[in-house]
């Protein structure tokens, strides 16, 4: 219970410490602050395996209680972000100066709203953290400031605010017919075509599903590290934990809405693939990557069985290490490089040696070759289309791996292999390079010993 | 089971980690050795001791079970086997010896693919498969990153279509072991579709025509002891594993599969062969002959009878056998002469005799030559295919001859080339004078053990076949035409030492020294010897063969460009036709609200 409340709460302190604090003090702060919040949220993991799910509700009136739950979903959730999430801010450490007081702030703050909504179990508490959480992404996809990132700052918010509005039309509605938005009271409810759809509106807008995937592509104009944190890491994946927790675990939906919401997973996967292939900026290539890999999440999320649910948060996790991994690599040589397009010269994997390694590990585990971890959940997901008799969008799902097998080549090529200039080199003990190395080695590392998340997951999940 | 798993798998897994540690590069290859000496005892103990079954639960409803049987037993043996006589050599290799990360890597790629033999369930054995894939990539990546790009891609391709295939038999029979006895006829779409891409994924790992290249392309950069483990042997003993359990034991083949396997087995011989005639680099014509021996393979599973898988998985056997011998041998000698080229090497068979006669045994035995094992794996491959002829329908009859026509032709100039590339490494003059550095012994004996062994398949076929192959099969395989191997060697060997007998007694009674007459030009143009490769090109001038000589050689005829631009096409298209637009689109709302917000911003002023 006690570090559940820190492991919410650790962030906005943070944050608010960072508006007063002195300038060297900042990233200290942060990295303390989020890597107490991991070592909390393990420990929330350890008493949810231990006691089962811990409950604290405090109502305010019939539609509004601070409730908060932790069981396997929210836990395991909650940790993934919070060790991703620090990792980065650990990767930011190497120069501080770059980043200015804005940027830990608001950094602080979407930290803090991602575990607020993880942990939330009453849904206008979920809504209220996410809408913030849009907030806090609005400005840090601006922080730079200069005309491309501002619109596309404002293109985000715009059209995240449509989501916002989707949402709270769904939650009106389910409150009018079940009188109640406490999660606990209305697990096993029936779900009705509208709301459903209402809320999943809501999630592709915010989620960057097809087809509204472009405002992310967009979003990329931002720095490096904001663009990990946003799609990588925290902002997109809380429309997956959305899904995750409101539809797999609370309602029950109608087979029309199963179908549906798969066909637009496979097309988000597929469409984002494709144009991967095809776009030539790094980051936008990496947001494809993401928004693609987010289509096969979907699926296991989808597909209403206990095994696949399990399934799903292995790829969660998988995916957060590999795309953090893959855009901090992309952040070291556009720091040294200043490659910003692929046909920029990039660094020699000679003098990168560990860069282009990690780079590797994740793209590997990206496109889901074993012995990574990346392998597991997407066989799964793969299988799980075919076995629910869906055989084309297994085919399409398939050829969106080896679209991603090519664009990731493909941008390896270009990053690591086009340039013969000896005078960049890789610089010694860089914190920079052992966080995308030790991103890079989970990969593997949990893939080869693939029995150790499972295992954890299924302790988690009963 | 568990000592099982533990030994030939966990065991070098750590073992691989804790040689990156160690500083020494010396004891580097010491571990590994032992580790490869381990994994071969224990899939020995394995042959020998029917283990039981080992069931674990993965997640949820997937369960993972490993059990072994009659042949992925055997096939386990041998990948610990070439593992041990690969790394042997390795560790008097220069290009390699000091290798960092070549142990490991070499140590773990065994370990996996003993993980794919032990599997008995699909989803393990993907993990096995997939995992050598991204072993393949790092080592060849020791020699070049764009060819093992290139690798990736094309066995990449080959193994995402193999998991589509895995998934769909899955969804047809519902159960994710692998069956031990064929059920699924192919009679519907659903059934072909499965079957041609656990094809594709077969063909691509061990490297059949159309998705060859990438072997040709990772020849010229990787060490030669890599190419003697990966499409030299492995690849094969897997690819062919794969390939033997999807036509005898996950699908019912019917004619048109036959045909299909037939045709493009034979298509391969001949493609290859053709191309490896033409090489004059020791690494690609080695490669080039590696891909047509593939063709003999899916040529015996074509046949659909008992004596032509087993001849071909006698063969893949065999092939494994010489193939790495071959790029062992090639190896020495480029060590020896630091070339590659075959126009620069010759006259070493005295400065190295070990490896010159061992090479010449991998020479006769890949050409086909009694009583070498080669012969007798062929000769098997050729009853095969008579068998089938002789009762079967008119297209399948001419099929038939075609096949057998090229594998004998395939056979023909496999010697041909081999006697281009003995020449020019062995024979003749040796062109440098300055002192070469030596072959070490640890070098020499993995090629006399690899030597020994074709000439013991060769001379005792039946031994072996009827121990290790044998039990693969339910049925007893039926002989058309019996050979008696040992009789044969006898009589070779007697014509052998009287041919040297006579040759010597001649050699020293009478010498006559005469001056040539070559039409009154200069002898010395001519040179002392002639280079073997020569004669050879002669081929690439007549007239058709130059033609198609060039558009092979073109570089939008490889699979590997073939692919990378159809998706780059397909990508263009939805980028263009569907991202786009929803760009456009979802733009909308945002710039109607920034609009507004314009129009307002102008009222107030």
């Amino acid at each position: 219970m006690n570090a559940l409340i820190i492991c919410i709460t650790l962030p906005f302190l943070a944050a608010l410490l960072i508006l007063i604090l002195s300038k060297r003090l900042r990233s200290d702060l942060l990295t303390f602050a989020l890597g107490s919040a991991f070592f909390a949220s393990i420990f929330v993991i350890f008493s949810v395996i231990k006691h089962g799910q811990i409950l604290f509700t405090k109502y305010i009136c019939a539609w509004f209680s601070f409730s908060f739950i932790a069981d396997g979903l929210s836990a395991f959730m909650a940790s993934a972000c919070a060790l991703v999430s620090f990792l980065i801010v650990l990767y930011c450490r190497e120069n501080s100066d770059a980043y200015g007081k804005r940027f830990y702030f608001w950094t602080a703050l979407l930290v803090g709203n991602m575990l607020g909504l993880v942990f939330s179990a009453n849904l206008i508490l979920m809504l209220f953290f996410w809408e913030f959480a849009s907030v806090c992404s609005w400005r840090l996809i601006r922080l730079n400031k200069d005309k491309e990132s501002v619109k596309a700052a404002s293109r985000a918010f715009i059209t995240n605010l449509l989501g916002f509005f989707l949402l709270s039309a769904g939650i009106i509605l389910i409150y009018i017919n079940y009188h109640t938005l406490d999660l606990n009271s209305l697990r096993g409810a029936n779900l009705t075509n509208l709301i459903a759809f209402l809320l999943f509106a809501g999630i592709v807008v915010r989620s960057a599903i097809f087809p509204l995937q472009s405002w992310l592509v967009e979003a990329a104009a931002a720095p490096t590290v904001v663009v990990a944190l946003l799609s990588a890491v925290l902002f997109v994946k809380m429309g997956l934990y959305v899904f995750a927790r409101v539809f797999s675990l609370t309602f029950l939906e109608s087979a029309l809405f199963i179908n549906i919401t798969l066909y637009f997973s496979v097309a988000t996967l597929i469409v984002a693939a494709a144009s991967a292939l095809v776009e030539t900026n790094i980051k936008k290539i990496l947001v494809y990557s993401v928004i693609s890999q987010i289509g096969y999440i979907l699926i296991e999320f989808i597909t209403q069985s206990t095994t696949s649910f399990k399934v799903g948060l292995i790829y969660l996790l998988a995916h957060c290490l590999a795309a953090a991994g893959l855009f901090l690599c992309a952040g070291i040589v556009e720091q040294k490089a200043k490659a910003l397009n692929i046909s920029d010269p990039g660094c020699s994997a000679k003098n990168f040696p560990k860069t282009s390694l990690a780079f590797l590990l994740c793209a590997f585990s990206v496109m889901g070759l074993p012995p990574f971890i990346g392998f597991w959940p997407k066989f799964f997901s793969i299988l799980t289309l075919i076995r629910s008799g869906e055989i084309f969008a297994g085919v399409v799902a398939i050829t969106g791996v080896l679209f991603t097998l090519f664009y990731l080549m493909r941008l390896y090529n270009r990053l690591f292999l086009s340039s013969n200039n000896d005078t960049l080199k890789e610089n010694n003990n860089s914190i920079m390079v052992w966080v995308v190395l030790a991103l890079g080695f989970l990969c593997l590392v949990l893939g080869v010993f693939f029995q150790g998340p499972f295992n954890l997951v299924s302790n988690l999940i009963k | 089971m568990k000592t099982g798993l533990f030994l030939l798998f966990s065991l070098p897994l750590f073992l691989g980690f804790f040689i990156l540690l160690i500083k020494p590069a010396k004891h580097r290859g010491n571990i590994a050795l032992l580790s490869f000496l381990i994994g071969l005892i224990s899939s020995l103990w394995l042959l020998v001791k029917a283990p039981s079954g080992l069931t674990i639960n993965l997640v949820g409803s997937y369960d993972l079970l490993f059990s072994l049987n009659s042949f992925s037993k055997f096939i386990l043996v041998f990948v610990n086997f070439f593992g041990l006589i690969v790394c042997f050599f390795s560790r008097g290799y220069n290009e390699i010896k000091d290798n960092r990360l070549y142990f490991s890597l070499l140590i773990w790629l065994i370990a996996f693919s003993n993980l794919a033999c032990l599997s008995a369930d699909f989803v393990i054995f993907l993990f096995g498969w997939g995992a050598t894939l991204a072993l393949l990539y790092a080592l060849l990546n020791l020699g070049s990153s764009v060819s093992a790009n290139k690798a990736l891609v094309v066995v990449g391709f080959g193994d995402f279509s193999l998991i589509l295939g895995v998934c769909l038999y899955i969804f047809i029979t519902g159960s994710t072991l692998m069956p031990l006895s064929a059920s699924v006829p192919l009679d519907s779409p659903l059934h072909w579709l499965a079957f041609v891409l656990m094809l594709i994924g077969a063909f691509a790992k061990a490297g059949c025509a159309p998705f060859h290249t990438w072997i040709p392309t990772a020849s010229e950069s990787a060490p030669l002891p890599v190419m003697a483990i990966l499409p030299g042997s492995l690849d094969k003993l897997l690819g062919i594993y794969l390939l033997a359990r999807v036509c005898s034991d996950f699908f019912v083949l019917n004619n048109a599969a036959l045909m299909i396997l037939l045709l493009i087995g034979s298509a391969t011989i001949m493609f290859a062969v053709m191309l490896a005639l033409i090489q004059h680099d020791l690494r690609k014509l080695l490669s080039f002959h590696a891909i047509s021996q593939v063709g003999y393979m899916v040529l015996g599973f074509g046949t659909g009878l008992p004596i032509g898988a087993c001849g071909a998985i006698f063969h893949m056997i065999n092939n494994s056998i010489y193939k790495s011998g071959l790029f062992l041998t090639g190896a020495c000698a480029a060590q020896k002469k630091n070339t590659f080229e075959l126009d620069k090497m010759g006259g070493l068979a005295r400065s190295m005799p070990v490896v010159f006669v061992s090479g010449v045994v991998f020479a006769l035995s890949i050409s086909g030559v009694p009583p070498f094992n080669g012969f007798s794996s062929k000769w098997m491959l050729y009853q095969g295919v008579i068998s089938a002829f002789s009762n079967a329908s008119i297209s399948m009859k001419i099929v038939c001859i075609l096949a057998l026509l090229s594998a004998m032709f395939g056979s023909v100039l496999t010697l041909a080339s081999f006697i281009k590339f003995i020449h020019a490494i062995f024979l003749g003059e040796d062109k440098k004078v300055e002192a070469l550095p030596k072959i070490s012994a640890t070098m020499q004996f993995p090629l006399s053990v690899l030597a020994i062994l074709c000439v013991l398949l060769g001379v005792f076929p039946y031994f072996f076949i009827k121990y290790f192959i044998q039990p693969v099969f339910m049925q007893e395989i039926m002989f058309t035409g019996n050979w008696n191997s040992l009789f044969a060697f006898i009589w070779i060997f007697v014509g052998l030492v009287a041919g040297l007998i006579f040759y010597n007694s001649r050699e020293a009674k009478s010498q006559r020294q005469d001056n040539l007459f070559i039409g009154g030009e200069d002898v010395a143009t001519f040179g002392p010897s002639f280079p073997a490769t020569e004669f050879y090109k002669t081929l690439e001038n007549i007239p058709v063969l130059s033609r198609l000589y060039l558009i092979f050689s073109i570089e939008s005829f490889d699979f590997y460009n073939l692919i990378g631009a159809v998706l780059r096409l397909f990508g263009y298209i939805i980028y263009i036709f569907i991202d786009r637009v929803t760009d456009v689109i979802s733009k909308l709302p945002v710039s109607l609200i920034s609009l507004i917000g314009f129009l307002f911003k102008h009222r107030s002023r």
